[in-house]
């Protein structure tokens, strides 16, 4: 499998005249060829700002501008569905200052947060971890990096030409960039471009598609609904694990599941299940993969690593060590395969991809439970948010303020209330692992 | 159309669609959360369930507000109202 150093090039390298991009338009379909697409990013005018937060959305609008602006400018990649509060801080923290979408009123609303000042001269792509907290972590990534992340899970889950690839996750998710757009742009195959969130459920009877990356919650909602196409062979999940259920569900449906190991802070994939097992992972050829006496799980690259989080030395440091990337997950390796087990750190990740970084959301909720509360966040046996209160008590309805503006899964959705205070440390740090599970 | 019609409404396609639910209790003051079955990809569904049966558009923004039903039923008025 050839190795591209830009976007650019890996669209040279392939027939102009097959299908680039299909997508939805006046109620059927149109297209762009990798000829169109190349012309339409040569010809992109180039904005006189340098760090621009896009609204990286399914559009080929979206799509023409990153791939134009990505490598020439530092990109922001931002997602619309985000509530306001959490996008101002991402556009104040990454120091945007020009915003491209297509909602003029959400861009209105946040201009006030551009940022006026200087800039290094990098042309960096910033993503942020997947989460909701209260300080954003905005990881430095390139194109180089990017593309090293495509040749590295296609040298091991090869596509072809004549695949179609159904991209409906959100693109400003390094999950969904490379895995879902990418990793067939590549291969030269067709990216069918997702209609939103409320066309999931019909977008795959819509495109026909032969490949698609999804979540596992996703992937359960859409096999357990029987909305696959029967034209559909091959999905990658990634982002969390998938219960067995879904796994044979999926398989009954004589689809082959690939799970994909990686973080943002490795540009996406550092192992793919190729195998029956889909938890047997091979780890992808540019990287190291080593285990920490306590069991996490490290990596090295010369290609895919983040430079850094943006302006953020101190977690960089803590993360990037004698250059190798402390993931916080915990796994084990037999007979050469990855498997992962755990978590070290205290996140919490969830089925539709998405993660909690407990410390910070739970002094958010202090804010509202008051100085004296006693509480944690814990993950129930399902997989969602319990709260473990010890005081103060009756916070059903501070609880039900508090839910509003979170996702769904990140919602509080128990309340336990506990018989003695919390366990803690000595420097008053909850031992999590002394908490009951709660079902 | 009255509420209470719209919400018996409601409550018929969430049973109809969610496995489950079908010998529930659902009313106005039921939790839209993962206690009652419902992730963010099943809220998605029924919303556009909801929609759909109703010919209208709830601003995406408004699903994050939502806590119980009655929430869901309060935006279906406001929008039916616009029509």
């Amino acid at each position: 499998m050839p190795r591209f150093a830009s976007f650019q090039s890996m669209l040279e390298s392939v027939d102009p005249s097959r299908v680039c991009l299909e997508y939805a338009s006046s109620g059927g379909k149109s297209i762009l060829t990798y000829g169109q697409v190349l012309e339409q990013i040569r010809n992109y005018p180039l904005p006189s700002e340098h760090s621009v937060g896009v609204f990286a959305t399914t559009t080929p609008a979206s799509i023409v501008a990153l791939l134009a602006l990505i490598g020439k400018r530092r990109v922001v990649l931002l997602n619309p569905e985000d509530n306001e509060g959490a996008l101002a801080l991402q556009i104040a923290s990454a120091h945007v200052d020009r915003l491209l979408g297509d909602d003029d009123e959400l861009i209105a609303s946040l201009t006030p947060h551009l940022y006026h000042g200087k800039h290094d001269e990098d042309n960096d792509v910033l993503f942020f971890t997947s989460g909701t907290t209260s300080k954003a972590k905005a990881v430095q990534l390139t194109e180089s990096s990017l593309c090293s992340a495509a040749f590295n899970g296609g040298s091991l889950l090869p596509l072809s030409p004549e695949d179609s690839m159904l991209c409906c996750l959100p693109l400003s998710h390094v999950f969904g960039f490379v895995c879902s757009f990418l990793w067939p742009l590549s291969f030269g195959a067709k990216i069918c471009l997702g209609r939103g969130l409320r066309s999931i459920f019909f977008d795959f009877d819509f495109y026909r598609p032969t490949v698609a990356s999804l979540v596992p919650q996703m992937a359960g909602f859409l096999a357990a609904k029987r909305l696959f196409n029967p034209e559909l062979k091959l999905i990658l999940i990634g982002a969390g694990d998938c219960p067995d259920a879904i796994l044979s569900l999926i398989k009954s449906l004589g689809i082959r599941v690939s799970f994909g190991y990686g973080l943002t802070e490795s540009s996406s994939g550092i192992a793919l299940s190729l195998g029956d097992d889909p938890r047997a992972m091979t780890i992808c050829p540019d990287y190291e993969v080593h285990l920490a006496d306590d069991g996490e799980i490290l990596v090295k690259s010369e290609t895919t690593l983040m430079k850094g989080y943006y302006l953020d030395p101190e977690h960089t440091r803590a993360t990037l060590k004698d250059g190798y990337l402390h993931t916080g997950d915990l796994g084990k390796i037999v007979d050469g395969k990855l498997f992962i087990t755990g978590r070290k750190k205290e996140i919490l990740v969830f089925n539709d991809g998405s993660k909690l970084f407990l410390p910070e959301f739970e002094q958010e909720l202090a804010t509202r439970l008051g100085p004296e509360s006693d509480f944690a966040l814990v993950q129930r046996k399902d997989g969602t948010v319990a709260l473990y209160i010890y005081r103060p008590v009756n916070v059903e309805s501070i609880v039900d303020e508090w839910n509003k503006g979170l996702s769904l899964s990140h919602r509080v959705n128990k309340i336990v209330y506990a018989p003695s205070p919390l366990p803690r440390t000595k420097t008053n740090k909850v031992q999590r692992y002394l908490i009951p599970t709660i079902e | 159309m009255e509420r209470k019609e719209i919400a018996k409404q409601v409550v018929d396609l969430i049973r109809a669609n969610m496995p489950g639910f079908e010998n529930m209790e659902v009313d106005e003051n039921s939790r839209i959360n993962t206690e009652q079955g419902f992730d963010s990809m099943t809220f998605v569904y029924i919303m556009c369930k909801i929609e759909s049966m109703y010919e209208i558009s709830i601003p995406k923004r408004k699903w994050e507000k939502m806590v119980t039903l009655g929430d869901v039923l309060d935006a279906i008025e406001k929008e039916l109202a616009k029509k």
